[in-house]
């Protein structure tokens, strides 16, 4: 049975994210962060959903979820990621970037550290539009045109790319160890080498003539030239970093502003985007074997490329984005809210579990999602 | 209504106006002690002061805010006999730090012979325009042409009103039909028999200001006078504060033919006439979507009026002094008394009888136990999460649920 | 229709009025700033410090309730599915969403009611329990008049349906009975319990009879010796017609089969059956509807319309709609003793029951002061179709004069602006004029808010206001330094003039540093660049420096000299162009043919008669400089001219 939990939490959420489970347990996730926004008095509030294994009549409120913990946090939370299962790092509209401690003894949140206005002009903070975490190394960028790399364990900077982009960064990725990917307001996708000096980017990727901001992007689990962008115009967009600086396939998938799009991190024929017109949608590009047969019947190329590919190797899953055209007939979505109205903000996915948060207060939960 | 907070806003004299900018995030104050201050809200909702310096040799009567269009930008008008533009600048990164901004003088007005009594800015459409009145009797309109350069301001217009001027408003329609308008206050106690409100429309043709009206029906001293924000209607509104409050609808007559050159002539009407103040009116200033007008008059009131949807006025509110000191003055630029949302309530025991007769049900006194409402009141338990009138299934613990199954069909893709 | 005249609420302003008795304000988007001041005071200096305070006053506080917040949340979401029901739709198969929509906004209030209801139990703080339980009392006297309003208007009932309804009703406000019942029950001798009797009476009262007869039968069944009455009392309950609307019967035969009953219970009473037992009397006496015995039992009625309710079950359970205001105002009448004055509740139910629904709206408005409750309510009475019928005056302006008060309530809030948006969409008259004033004023502290607030404007075609937060945000960025944001936000407000500014800037770093910013953004202007001629320019200046970079220089040489002959450059940047020529004059290779040089040297002749006309002024070091630079190109250029004549004569040759 498919349903979804709201809850009316009486903030506006900006972010939501899983607390991430133990890599060896095959639980599914139990607790979730959220981050709000444009309130007199922001916070990160941390939430538990109780236990999926238990069965029976009681069903029915198990999914509720309680307010475990939560912590004041300076302006807007503009963004937000754990850095690992009792750590999370956000993003403010004041330019700081917080690290807060879960401490799961006592239940409580409490800040761990943070750098205040890291993101500023010359007079005032700058907001500081996104973070992103590869424990320890946290990197974020902002309003500034900055991108900064931080070690979570020391107090300093570790690194700035000044004048990284003459427009505002509105999300970034990491795409290896050293290097990551942001995505800016005048549609550009710069792809960074720590190792490099300087501030120039090592390549940059753009929709020729096109100056549609870009709001999100996310990385392929497996295939890490894989990414994918959603821009001002609700378009999605999947790029192979390594070849050419065009998209591989772009599709219409919102009417306004994409705020975040997410592979599933461990079935990444699964993808989810979220937008301001009030909209989440699941894609699912079936590959491989699983493809209903009227599918296959219907576009032979596939089964032969998917026939080609190794058995249940990531091959077939690279193609199952990466084609271009012949990808049309096999691509699904489906609309995961009931009709809305006001902005889904965010979205995070993991297991079976799917959160979003919106800008009607609302905070909803599938813990049946069809990956 | 409840106080929220206070702000010690440490001014040596007495503060003269206050004035929101455009976005409702900074305000400044001007007092006697020639002072202006600027204020910023900060993210958890208190005001910090962030600049103040000495703008003039007199008290500042008044400081208004340029549309943030122009960048910010303030004016203020003084007993100096000058008016100012002042702009915030881009300082150095110590001020950053400790949270200080920068205003520096842009230019002075030294056009008046006397006191400068009010002063400005009109409405945006028009470019970066500002209009000031004096007790000489001249209303002047200055225009800084290049809006980059806030440095040069260039005299436009000298309007002779032949009284004391006390208060000038502009008309904030931008609507093509309807040529940029000012009206004019006096506050002239030795001519008794006149108009004390005049109406200057700009003509195309001559392009100048020429008298549009006179509200001859207003002889005694004007205090004060603010146009109502349009609403994309073909008339317009303007309240006056006079010996009493009064709201008169300005409806321009069509011109005979459309070559004419004269101004505009209205048909002028009385909406409502309010003499609740019992005495001088001060001020008169409308909300965003004047909906509402409040006033405030040597009754020590600020009152509160509203129109119904009969275009009925009512006051809705009065707001006055408790007469009584304020005790812990230490607050010094922060919250006095600083309430956050849960605790409104206890603000209540601060206002006195501020929600009194406001909610008839026992607002004030909670529900005692003999009283009906209190019967109405369902043990917590039985409180029902939905409307489903059968009430056998009134046993079952409450839930609040609401689910959603999502959309059925699995759609294709639009893409291409 | 008298109006209730309300003394205005007068709020004090702590420490204001000691010295100075004038009060300065100052309208803020949600609140009011006041100050003590004095306006007579026109000359110089006051006379010493008053004090120095500037309050800050809200509207209203259930606004800033954390739990009031998600009933406006939750409804907003049905306010809006509300109105998309379509017009077309025939009225038939409307009212049955009507009423779905009604029972959905009364199930918010129930859950929001719960929630407080919740935290008052666990909350320590006495104050905040008496506002809690405040809220709670306000939200229930809403539901009651929401809900008997569904029952009357929105469902409109027809006779014998409609007095199943207003049971319904007064069974769901009059909870208790079922919290006694437990408390009997649960008692070691239930049938000893001091609250037996009332318990039985009141669901007696409610109608609830098989709930009255389990109850009975424990009494029976203690007591043989009464059986036989118990029995008979049992039966009677058991017998009592119930109106089934499911069912074929007609109301007629229904009202047959009910006086039969009636008469029946009559008989037994007029008979002395239950004489020996009082209690069972009473509730015979109650069953044949005798009013005296009820009003003996008002504490366990609780209210008038409870009475009400019980007295039509009993005495003429077919009443028809337009019989309820008589039963209504003589059931008050009895009921309230003239010790107690009916309350404003009693006035707003009893303008219900007499259908004066305008009447029930502006009591409402007046007496809760709750635009949320009288916005949604009036906004389905309005779709039903109801105002307009009851006032062909001012239907629907009342409709949208209390949506636009709610509205604009929202708007004052930091935070739920948003929601207020679809409720100015659905205001035909003012909703839009009210949506451009309120949302540019919303404080844009982040480009992220900002785009939702022009992702608002721009789905209305709000031009004016997209143009407007567009040159904030860019002007912003420009006294933050930084050109390449300002430029996109001057870009996306399609404002020439600032382009032109922010290019002029970008030209003069140019010109100081010798080097371009901002690449990433100049070198993709694409279309954009069309937006201003400065901008072109720069766009187009760039392309040079790239083509000469990678030495594509006929190319560049091609664009350079366009820039001028197009008088795409602005004549201050020609000197700038010409040094930029002289590297390309000087290369081994002829670049420049004969007409190309020409055109240079027509460039340069007309820049320096420019010049010596309009600049006499300049230092003597510049001049020298400029001078030698003059020399320079006209020497290049001479070379080249003469190198391209042989070049070209050559070719021809």
């Amino acid at each position: 049975m498919e349903c979804i939990n709201a809850k009316y939490v009486s903030q506006k959420i900006s972010k939501t994210r899983w607390r991430p489970v133990p890599a060896a347990s095959l639980q599914q996730p139990r607790s979730f962060a959220t981050g709000s926004w444009d309130n007199e008095a922001n916070q990160v509030c941390v939430w538990t959903v109780g236990e999926t294994g238990m069965v029976g009549e009681d069903d029915e409120l198990e999914g509720d979820p309680q307010l475990l913990c939560e912590c004041k946090h300076g302006g807007d939370v503009l963004d937000m990621q754990f850095l690992d299962q009792d750590r999370l790092v956000t993003a403010s509209s004041t330019g700081a970037v917080t690290i807060y401690k879960l401490h799961a003894d006592n239940q409580t949140l409490s800040v761990a550290h943070a750098w205040d206005a890291a993101h500023h002009y010359q007079r005032a903070s700058a907001p500081c539009t996104g973070v992103v975490c590869s424990s320890p190394d946290v990197v974020s960028v902002g309003e500034d045109g900055r991108v900064i790399l931080y070690k979570a364990d020391q107090r300093g900077v570790v690194r700035v790319i000044e004048n990284a982009d003459s427009s505002t960064i509105h999300a970034v990725t990491f795409l290896q160890t050293t290097k990551v990917l942001t995505v800016n307001s005048i549609g550009q996708l710069k792809l960074w080498d720590f190792r490099q000096q300087g501030s120039e980017p090592a390549q940059i990727l753009s929709l020729t003539g096109d100056r549609v901001p870009l709001h999100c992007v996310d990385r392929h689990p497996n295939q890490q030239h894989i990414v994918a962008t959603g821009g001002q115009d609700g378009m999605l967009c999947i790029w192979d970093v390594r070849q050419g600086n065009m998209p591989f396939s772009l599709m219409e998938a919102h009417s306004a502003e994409m705020w975040e799009v997410h592979f599933h991190p461990s079935n990444p024929d699964h993808l989810f985007t979220c937008s301001e017109d009030g909209s989440l949608l699941h894609w699912e590009t079936s590959s491989g074997s699983d493809t209903p047969s009227f599918l296959q019947g219907r576009n032979t190329s596939v089964m032969s490329r998917s026939a080609a590919a190794p058995a249940g190797g990531n091959q077939s899953l690279i193609s199952a984005w990466l084609n271009g055209d012949s990808s049309k007939g096999r691509l699904e979505t489906t609309h995961m809210l009931p009709s809305q109205t006001l902005s889904v903000n965010s979205l995070d996915v993991l297991g079976q579990c799917l959160v979003c948060g919106t800008d009607g207060e609302a905070v909803y939960i599938n813990r049946r999602v069809p990956v | 209504m409840f106080v929220a907070r206070s702000i010690a806003a440490d001014h040596k004299d007495l503060i003269h106006d206050v004035s929101y900018d455009f976005h409702g995030r900074r305000m400044a104050t001007c007092s006697s002690d020639q002072s202006v201050k600027v204020w910023d809200k900060s993210d958890n909702g208190e005001w910090h002061c962030t600049a103040s310096w000495k703008t003039h040799s007199g008290s500042v009567w008044r400081v208004t805010w340029a549309h943030p269009e122009f960048g910010q930008v303030l004016a203020s008008c003084s007993f100096d006999r000058t008016a100012a533009v002042w702009e915030e600048i881009v300082g150095e990164s110590n001020d950053k730090q400790r949270g200080l901004s920068h205003w520096i003088k842009r230019t002075t007005l030294v056009d008046s012979r006397t006191s400068v009594t009010d002063v400005k800015f009109a409405p945006k459409h028009m470019g970066l325009v500002l209009a000031t009145c004096s007790a000489d009797g001249v209303v002047r309109i200055y225009e800084a042409p290049d809006v980059m350069n806030l440095s040069q301001w260039s005299l436009q217009h000298e309007i002779s009103c032949k009284l004391s001027c006390s208060c000038i408003s502009w008309n904030p329609s931008s609507s093509r039909a309807h040529p940029p308008m000012i009206a004019v206050g006096s506050d002239d106690n030795n001519v008794t028999y006149s108009g004390k409100v005049q109406i200057y429309e700009y003509n195309e043709n001559t392009r100048k200001y020429a008298k549009a009206e006179t509200l001859m029906t207003v002889t005694d001293p004007v205090h004060d006078i603010a146009f109502a924000p349009n609403l994309g209607r073909s008339f317009h509104v303007l309240a006056i504060a006079t010996k009493d409050v009064r709201i008169f609808k300005l409806i321009p007559l069509r011109r005979e033919n459309a070559t004419s050159s004269g101004p505009t002539k209205f048909e002028v009407q009385v909406m409502a006439q309010f003499d609740s103040h019992n005495s001088q009116v001060w001020r008169v200033s409308w909300n965003i979507t004047s909906t509402l007008l409040a006033s405030s008059g040597d009754d020590g009131c600020v009152r509160l009026w509203k129109a119904n949807y009969m275009d009925n006025w009512k006051c809705t509110g009065i707001l006055r002094g408790d007469g009584s000191p304020v005790n812990g003055s230490s607050g010094q630029g922060t919250a006095l008394s600083a309430v956050g949302s849960a605790g409104a309530q206890s603000q209540n025991s601060v206002v006195g009888a501020a929600s009194a007769g406001r909610y008839f049900f026992p607002h004030l006194d909670p529900p005692r136990a003999g009283s009906r409402l209190a019967l109405l009141l369902p043990p917590p338990s039985l409180i029902e999460p939905t409307c489903e009138t059968d009430h056998t299934h009134a046993h079952q613990p409450p839930q609040i649920r609401r689910r959603y199954t999502p959309a059925l069909p699995t759609q294709p893709a639009e893409h291409d | 229709m008298e109006e209730v005249d309300v003394e205005p609420t007068t709020t004090l302003i702590p420490g204001v009025g000691l010295k100075q008795k004038h009060v300065g304000f100052e309208w803020g988007p949600g609140d009011i700033l006041v100050y003590e001041t004095n306006f007579k005071l026109q000359g110089a200096g006051s006379g010493g410090p008053g004090f120095p305070f500037v309050h800050v006053v809200r509207k209203d506080e259930d606004i800033y309730s954390p739990i009031l917040r998600k009933l406006f949340n939750e409804s907003h979401h049905i306010f809006v599915g509300l109105q998309n029901i379509k017009d077309d739709m025939p009225s038939k198969n409307k009212k049955p969403q009507f009423v779905s929509v009604s029972k959905n906004y009364r199930s918010v209030i129930r859950a929001c009611m719960e929630e407080l209801q919740q935290v008052a139990v666990s909350t320590q703080d006495t104050s905040l329990v008496a506002q809690y339980s405040n809220q709670v009392s306000i939200l229930l006297a809403i539901e009651l008049i929401w809900n008997l309003c569904e029952v009357l208007f929105i469902d409109a009932a027809p006779a014998g349906i409609l007095l199943l309804h207003l049971l319904d009703w007064v069974r769901l406000h009059k909870a208790d009975v079922d919290e006694k019942v437990r408390e009997v029950l649960q008692s070691e001798s239930p049938t000893h319990h001091h609250a037996y009797w009332e318990v039985v009476i009141s669901f007696v009262l409610q109608g609830r009879m098989d709930e009255a007869r389990q109850i009975l039968m424990k009494q029976a069944n203690l007591q043989p010796a009464s059986r036989p009455i118990y029995q008979l009392m049992d039966s009677l309950l058991q017998k009592m017609p119930i109106f089934n609307p499911g069912s074929t019967q007609t109301l007629t035969e229904f009202d047959v089969k009910w006086r039969h009953w009636h008469e029946e219970c009559d008989r037994y009473l007029q008979d002395n059956s239950f004489a020996s037992n009082r209690h069972l009397e009473t509730i015979c006496k109650i069953l044949v509807g005798d009013e005296d015995t009820m009003l003996e039992h008002k504490e366990l009625l609780g209210t008038w319309y409870h009475f009400l309710v019980s007295r039509l079950l009993f005495f003429h359970p077919t009443v028809k709609p337009s019989e309820l205001h008589y039963y209504a105002q003589s059931s008050m009448d009895m009921f309230l003793d003239s010790r107690s004055a009916p309350e404003p509740l009693d006035s707003i139910l009893l303008a219900a029951f007499e259908f004066d629904l305008h009447q029930v709206i502006k009591d409402c408005s007046i007496a809760l002061n709750n635009w949320w409750f009288v916005a949604h309510l009036t906004d389905l009475l309005d779709h039903c179709k109801l105002l307009q019928s009851h006032n062909l005056h001012f239907g629907s302006n009342l409709r949208e004069f209390l949506v636009l008060e709610y509205a604009s309530g929202l708007f004052s809030h930091h935070s739920l602006w948003q929601l207020a948006v679809d409720y100015f969409d659905h205001c035909p008259e003012f909703g839009r004029v009210y949506l451009e004033l309120q949302i540019e004023r919303v404080p844009l502290e982040t480009e992220r808010k900002a785009l939702k607030v022009l992702r608002i404007c721009e789905q209305r075609q709000m031009n004016e206001q997209v143009r407007s937060i567009c040159k904030i945000m860019a002007k912003r960025a420009l006294s933050n330094n930084r050109l390449g944001s300002a430029l996109s936000w001057s870009i996306r407000a399609k404002d020439a003039a600032f382009a032109t500014l922010i290019s002029e800037r970008f030209l003069q770093d140019y010109c100081t540093r010798g080097s371009f910013s901002d690449l990433d953004l100049i070198d993709n202007l694409g279309p954009a660049m069309l937006l201003s001629d400065r901008l072109t320019f720069l766009g187009k200046y760039r392309e040079f420096h790239r083509l000469y970079g990678e030495m594509r220089f006929t190319e560049a040489a091609k664009l350079l000299l366009s820039l001028m002959t197009a008088k795409i450059a602005p004549r201050s940047f020609w000197m700038t162009l010409l040094t930029d020529a002289l590297p390309l004059l000087e290369q081994k290779e002829v670049i420049f043919s004969v007409d190309q040089t020409h055109e240079l040297m027509f460039c340069l002749e007309e820049l320096t008669s420019d010049n010596s006309e309009t600049k006499p002024e300049r230092p003597a070091q510049d001049e020298d400089i400029e001078s030698t630079k003059l020399e320079l190109l006209r020497l290049a250029l001479a070379r080249n001219l003469a190198m391209a004549i042989v070049k070209e004569g050559t070719v021809e040759a």
